[in-house]
């Protein structure tokens, strides 16, 4: 039995400042994000550094879909279907590599990096059945890029790339798309115990800095809390200006003088973008993470995060820039595991249905740690999947 | 090339590798740092398949990582606690006697509060060592992961 909380008893909380905890442990709600979400929305894959010549090529996936991203002859950015046409067997199974094709290892099917079928071995005995290398491409999805990030869209209608990111990513206009380029330096990948949203949540909590001794050090006090300004974008996305980071604040940090910001940032600058559904585009002055949070199951989310510095710089510069990266985020870092904790920690209680709800009811005009963010996530993901995040009722039959 | 190293010393190595994983698994980072040189460098690697390229994930010097391991207690962790199985490869000298080299397997296993051990992680230790007025300390050790996915993350060396 649930044990109701006195804000639950009274029921005067607005119904857009709480979410229900069955949102996170439904089977039936999961297959309905997938569906009306991750197969309808774009998606961040890759960043366009991990395929700077033609043929690289790199597999993903979007919820449980196999995925091939491939630079072509013409430089043009694609994605396949990373299934055999013939008999369903994945056809790359390593994470990255240069191919002019694509061979599967079952019967050598082979595919173009564009995804038409170009071989198959004694194409004779299909003749009967009427089926020849046309009739076999690989699907291929709709790819763009915008400021180096590359996106997928698993469906054929909806907004152009252009039109889904609005003015989302001007924050950081000068920093991917500028004079000087980024790419990736960093990247790993960890299976979560917990529901995806959950992940999202630590990104959009901006009440959670209490719970990192980094930050309570270095950015809560490194400037007023009224500078702080979130903003909302088309299609669910937000960000928030006016944080800063005082790393100096802690013992054995510097405060990033030794290198070069990245463009358009100040060493002390913090940004972050939260692009919905499901990534964060986060910079501190020096340095830039992007992570992705791609569901397997209601309970189950591959965190896949990337570090990104100056294309091209001194090793010396770069070797700063990674010690900056590595303070906050990567696995050994001091922030991302405490995120990573919180997000399975609150899983093990969503997960079991033992959380009837939870508040999402800071009001800050914007500013401090407004949990606006997270009431904006969940009105575009009850847009999306129809579904009313706070819908106790059907708790209450 | 690289000498092979007296049986004395072999044996001080492979002790000195031993105590330092006992150090780490008991989180007495004061002790582990006794055992390590003023210059001692720290480093975790490991290699990307995606970006096809060797990735740092953790460099401290020796006061570096001691003001980090200082701030533990104040880090949410999960309640758990590490033991390091690690075996020595080999071992060789350099062009001087003073310092020696250890190459080491090891495999990291987690155990919850619950009682419940997982495989955390596995890799190399690349150990440089100093041997000065017949103390040997740690110059430098080189982590090599093998495993990449380490779950939620760990805030101590592995």
């Amino acid at each position: 039995m649930f044990q109701e909380t006195g804000w639950q008893k009274r029921k005067s909380v607005p119904r857009t400042h709480y979410v229900d905890g069955s949102i996170y442990a439904s089977e039936a709600t999961f297959r309905t994000e997938v569906e009306r979400i991750f197969h309808r929305t774009w998606q961040l894959v890759c960043h366009e550094s991990e395929l700077p010549e033609i043929g690289d090529f790199r597999t993903t996936e979007i919820a449980g879909t196999p995925l091939i991203v491939v630079r072509g002859p013409d430089r043009k950015v694609r994605t396949l279907l990373n299934v055999c046409s013939h008999r369903g067997a994945r056809i790359v199974n390593q994470a990255s590599g240069n191919t002019k094709r694509f061979t599967c290892f079952y019967h050598l099917w082979a595919y173009d990096t564009a995804g038409q079928c170009v071989h198959i071995p004694r194409p004779e005995g299909y003749a009967g059945a009427n089926v020849s290398a046309e009739d076999c491409d690989l699907n291929q999805f709709r790819t763009e890029v915008a400021g180096g990030l590359v996106f997928v869209s698993l469906g054929t209608k909806g907004p152009s790339l252009k039109d889904f990111l609005g003015r989302s990513l001007d924050a950081f206009q000068s920093v991917p798309s500028g004079p000087r380029k980024l790419e990736v330096f960093h990247i790993h990948r960890a299976v979560l115990k917990s529901n995806w949203k959950a992940w999202m949540e630590t990104n959009l909590d901006l009440y959670h800095e209490y719970m990192h001794v980094v930050l309570r050090r270095t950015q809560m006090t490194a400037a007023p809390m009224s500078d702080r300004k979130v903003e909302f974008f088309k299609h669910g996305h937000a960000g928030v200006g006016g944080l800063k980071g005082n790393y100096g604040n802690v013992k054995s940090w510097s405060v990033r003088g030794e290198v070069e910001p990245l463009p358009g940032l100040a060493p002390t600058d913090f940004r972050f973008v939260d692009l919905f559904p499901n990534a964060s585009i986060i910079a501190r002055g020096t340095v830039m993470r992007i992570d992705v949070a791609i569901p397997v199951s209601p309970h189950l989310t591959i965190l896949e995060c990337r570090g990104l510095g100056v294309a091209g710089e001194p090793a010396s510069d770069r070797a700063v820039r990674i010690k900056h990266h590595n303070q906050h985020w990567g696995p050994f870092s001091r922030n991302l595991p405490e995120d990573a904790f919180a997000a399975e920690n609150a899983e093990s209680n969503f997960g079991t249905g033992q959380v009837r709800s939870q508040l999402i009811a800071r009001e800050e005009n914007g500013t401090g740690q407004d949990d606006a963010l997270l009431r904006n996530f969940y009105a575009a993901w009850r847009k999306a999947t129809g579904i009313d995040p706070a819908a106790l009722e059907r708790r209450h039959g | 090339m690289a000498r092979t190293a007296s049986p004395a010393n072999f044996d001080a190595v492979r002790d000195l590798v031993g105590e330092l994983c006992d150090c780490l698994d008991r989180e007495d980072f004061a002790a582990f740092l006794e055992r390590c040189h003023p210059d001692f460098q720290y480093e975790i690697r490991a290699y990307s398949p995606e970006l096809r390229r060797d990735m740092t994930w953790f460099c401290q010097n020796r006061s570096e990582l001691s003001a980090l391991m200082a701030m533990l207690p104040e880090q949410v962790r999960i309640p758990a606690k590490l033991l390091r199985h690690v075996s020595v490869r080999r071992i060789s000298a350099g062009d001087r006697t003073t310092r020696l080299t250890a190459e080491s397997t090891f495999v990291a296993l987690r155990t919850a509060e619950t009682g419940e051990t997982s495989v955390l992680a596995c890799g190399k230790y690349f150990d440089e060592f100093v041997q000065k007025r017949g103390v040997l300390t740690l110059i430098a050790r080189t982590t090599v992961l093998d495993t990449r996915d380490l779950g939620q993350g760990i805030h101590v060396p592995i």
